[in-house]
């Protein structure tokens, strides 16, 4: 398509221009010298895991919300069936703030830190892990499987999933594939 | 990692990390947190990569990754200086400055995506795979970032 064509030389020719500082340069090459700190400090995190277990809480969708001023009243249905109602402020305006294309409001996750709290009012939800040959799988509520094989050899990993078309977690998780922790958060909802 | 070896890697990546970070964070303090976090997390690696393009995506993945965890750290968005949400590089033209301003206005996971589909020219279906989404997670967010660039650069943006 020429028009994405014209796109992709437009925005290569703008970042084209972005360049690390030098001092950046510096700083990130001289980390090589400093091995012997990051040795310690992951054999360090091995041993604050080793009797990890696992414990996640996740929610899942907004399902309605009621404006008043500058608050929004959500009400959130857990996977459980239980209902919890929360307030939140509402989003700014602008950029924490978009309109998907059929009008629904976003919250993007400049403004999800009120949201959340809600995990202290969640019920308890697994992630395991699971290992099958020489591959590692984050498994989310028995049905979401990703992955994590590569990004986890070295004790750690993070990313992000889309549970669903409305919910957009983040994932953590560290330690070992017999011994565990897994921490799930929610960065952005799309309220229905 | 060999020390030349490192070196050769920053040198032939610094840049394509640091564009990525400034991608999803916006401001140069944050990407140049995550540059870092990136490059440690190289020298913890103990795996091997098979090819340079193995590295590149093992590379990319572990940025998006960072910086979704520097964006979700609760005082990042409570709290951040004006001089920081005022960035912008300095650009030869001006029409290079505005297409910077508008994807920097986009929401995070359309910047990320955007990015990655026009600046690093991965496919759908690669950056669905590098992003732990599905395809249709990918086109929708292509989709809605392209009209809303559209909407904000007009002609500029075919």
């Amino acid at each position: 398509m020429k028009s994405d064509r014209e796109n992709k030389a437009y925005y290569q020719h703008t970042f084209d221009e972005v360049h690390a500082s030098k001092d950046l340069l510096r700083k990130v090459k001289a980390m090589k010298e400093n091995t012997t700190t990051q040795r310690w400090i992951k054999i360090s995190r091995y041993g604050y895991t080793a009797a990890a277990i696992v414990a996640v809480l996740i929610f899942s969708n907004v399902i309605t919300y009621a404006a008043s001023g500058n608050l929004w009243l959500l009400t959130i249905t857990m996977p459980n069936g239980k209902t919890v109602q929360k307030t939140v402020e509402a989003p700014f305006a602008g950029e924490d703030m978009a309109d998907t294309e059929d009008g629904t409001p976003v919250i993007e996750s400049a403004k999800s830190a009120e949201i959340e709290d809600l995990s202290e009012e969640a019920e308890g939800i697994t992630a395991v892990l699971e290992s099958k040959g020489e591959k590692t799988f984050l498994v989310i509520e028995g049905n979401y499987r990703i992955d994590i094989t590569e990004d986890f050899q070295g004790g750690s990993c993070k990313g992000t999933y889309e549970l669903d078309e409305s919910s957009y977690y983040y994932y953590e998780v560290t330690g070992t594939p017999q011994a565990y922790d897994i921490t799930v958060d929610l960065i952005s909802v799309v309220l229905k | 990692m060999e020390n030349t070896d490192y070196e050769k890697t920053v040198e032939r990546y610094l840049d394509i990390v640091y564009r990525v970070a400034l991608s999803c964070c916006k401001n140069p303090y944050d990407a140049e947190d995550v540059v870092q976090t990136v490059f440690l997390k190289l020298l913890e690696y103990k795996g091997n990569f098979q090819e340079q393009e193995h590295l590149r995506r093992w590379l990319i993945r572990v940025t998006v990754n960072e910086s979704h965890s520097l964006w979700r750290t609760f005082q990042r968005r409570k709290v951040i200086p004006l001089e920081e949400l005022a960035f912008e590089p300095s650009f030869s033209t001006e029409e290079h400055s505005e297409l910077f301003y508008a994807v920097s206005c986009l929401p995070i996971k359309y910047r990320e995506v955007v990015h990655l589909y026009y600046y690093e020219e991965y496919s759908i279906k690669e950056i669905a795979v590098l992003l732990h989404l599905s395809e249709t997670a990918i086109q929708t967010r292509l989709m809605r970032a392209r009209k809303k660039l559209k909407q904000q650069l007009k002609e500029a943006w075919k």
